[in-house]
């Protein structure tokens, strides 16, 4: 007898701490399939409104990671004038080398630089046709890394070297840099604001499905009360229906974005080509960050379902 | 026990439904709630099951004073109560089995008992075939007997039933009627509203007799027949 009671004991226990929470994980996703395009809708919602931000915050950071790279051997250009033969050419680049702040220098004759241009563009054709190379001889100078960390030190020195008699005009990537972190920080502020508001978006979703789904079942809710229930025994469905709202939409989010950046990676790469050989490492969402974000939906989905919950059901009483 | 002290209860539409009411009821008393219709039979089993509060006087439940009861004082105490309401309230959209099962789900039983005592409860009132029904796939009759099984699934220690014959024939409602004497037999105290009067006839017992919400006649058990002010048919 006594036995018999302990074990008894033991099984509630276990089925409160296990059983249950099973049943209700079964039973609400059943109550969600009962209406399954408000669900679907939701979910949806729920998948943009964390795509959205996630995909533009990834975009930022590859952008940021491009600018970095591009830093450490931002270059200068300096286009010579056409009278400069190609050993005059070369006896600069050599004499360059040796000038503070200058990592490497390297002469590329007009016909070199032809030819690189074809490779990388593909534009042969019109070009040989042409009855002279327009193309000036170049010296390709990397700075060191204290000039290239520095947009006003590599700015100053091309100044420096545009007082060489030989050079006609020169060009720095500095500007380039410039726009892209301008970009990059353009990219940063809108997935901020857009964020929020798609988070917002998100909690209203996210409570007026719980609204709706409580409305829904109204009679149930009443027979329940007037049975003695509590009012954690009536929000028990919807937090686990949120619960899944949460774990869902932040899949579909995942999904979104992966799908979005194996697209966007494709045209990234098409365009990389046309600068290095290797391609860029687009960066796509890591699955750590990935399990985070699906964590934050869920939470953020049991939050506002609860909040909503504590609105409405007040006012669902037994008549 | 259960003491009404001069309750009155008038809705919001302005309808008074009952006026200045006092009574007392032992424990394991049985009593039939008498009167035509809109004599404010309902309004008073709600009353005692907090579905609506006086708008005056006070009533004591054992020694609950139901107006003060807090939210979880109140769910507590409606669990110890069984209802079985006129329009039979069942969820639609759940088994017959599960709407019986419900009380002691939410009493938070364990999974065996649940089932036991569900399909005991069933078992009682004839239903234990259609457990897989839903509500509304049975005949009136037969939703009032799942009312029934919720109502007493969790072993009540007052049972409030509202017209629980209305839909049931003759012989089925004699049934019912041993079913409530077996539970009154334990001790529960039972309060019966209804207009049948074969009911009273087959089972004499004290009967509150009211009328336009005034408690006209409270007639002891003793006197079997004499009742027939309020009763006859409604
Ligand atoms: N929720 C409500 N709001 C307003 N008035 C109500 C409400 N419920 C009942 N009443 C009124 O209170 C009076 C008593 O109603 P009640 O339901 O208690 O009667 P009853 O004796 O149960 O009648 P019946 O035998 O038909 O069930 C009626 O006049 C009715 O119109
Ligand atoms: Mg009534």
């Amino acid at each position: 007898m006594r036995m018999a009671r302990r074990s008894g004991g033991t099984g509630t226990f276990l089925y409160r701490l296990f059983g249950r929470p099973l049943e209700m994980l079964k039973s609400s996703f059943a109550m969600m399939w009962r209406t399954p395009i408000r669900t679907a809708l939701t979910i949806a919602v729920i998948a943009v409104s964390l795509a959205v931000p996630v995909t533009l915050y990834l975009l930022y950071s590859n952008a940021t990671s491009v600018t970095d790279g591009l830093h450490e051997d931002s270059r200068i250009s300096l286009y010579l004038k056409r009278t400069v033969t190609e050993d005059r050419g070369r006896a600069l680049a050599e004499s360059m080398k040796k000038r503070e702040g200058i990592k490497s220098a390297r002469y590329i004759s007009s016909d070199e630089a032809l030819v690189e241009f074809s490779k990388t563009t593909g534009f042969t054709e019109p070009i040989v046709y042409l009855a002279e190379n327009p193309l000036p001889a170049v010296v390709e100078i990397i700075p060191d890394e204290t000039v290239s960390h520095s947009a006003e030190k590599a700015k100053a020195l091309l100044q420096e070297l545009l007082k060489n008699q030989l050079v006609e005009q020169g060009k720095i990537d500095v500007d380039w840099i410039k726009k892209l972190n301008a970009l990059a920080d353009m990219l940063r502020t809108l997935t901020f604001g857009l964020g929020v508001m798609l988070v917002l978006g998100f909690i209203l979703t996210v409570a007026n499905s719980v609204r709706i789904d409580l409305t829904d079942r109204r009679d149930e809710i009443v027979v329940e009360k007037l049975l003695g229930a509590t009012d954690r025994f009536i929000y028990e469905p919807f937090m686990y229906a949120s619960f899944w709202y949460g774990l869902l939409g932040g899949l579909a989010a995942w999904w979104v974005n992966e799908v979005f950046m194996v697209c966007f990676d494709s045209s990234v790469q098409e365009l990389a080509k046309q600068y290095t050989p290797d391609g860029f490492d687009l960066t796509f969402l890591p699955v750590s960050a990935a399990g985070l974000m699906i964590l934050f939906s869920i939470a953020l989905s049991m939050i506002a379902a609860r909040t909503a919950l504590g609105y409405v059901s007040r006012s669902v009483e037994p008549e | 026990m259960i003491l009404f002290e001069e309750v009155s209860k008038s809705y919001y539409t302005g309808q008074q439904a009952l006026q200045n009411i006092s009574f007392r009821l032992e424990d394991g008393e049985m009593v039939y709630l008498r009167g035509r219709s809109g004599a404010g039979k309902s309004s008073l089993l709600k009353l005692i099951n907090l579905v609506e509060r006086p708008s005056m006087g006070r009533i004591m439940v054992d020694d609950i004073s139901l107006g003060g009861l807090s939210e979880r004082g109140m769910q507590l105490y409606r669990r110890r109560i069984g209802m079985i309401f006129q329009d039979y309230r069942l969820i639609n959209s759940r088994t017959v089995y599960d709407n019986v099962a419900l009380p002691l789900v939410i009493c938070g039983r364990p999974p065996e008992e649940v089932r036991k005592r569900a399909m005991a409860s069933l078992d009682l009132v004839g239903l234990l075939e259609k457990r897989n029904y839903y509500p509304l796939q049975l005949s009136g009759g037969e939703q009032q007997r799942v009312g029934i099984a919720r109502a007493v699934v969790n072993r009540p220690r007052i049972i409030l039933a509202d017209e629980p014959t209305g839909n049931l024939d003759h012989d089925l409602s004699l049934e019912i009627l041993k079913l409530f004497l077996r539970f009154n037999r334990s001790g529960v105290t039972v309060i019966i509203a209804t207009h049948d009067n074969t009911l009273v006839s087959a089972c004499p017992r004290r009967q509150l007799v009211l009328e336009s919400g005034r408690l006209i006649q409270d007639i002891p058990a003793a006197a079997p027949q004499a009742a027939q002010a309020g009763g006859s048919a409604s």
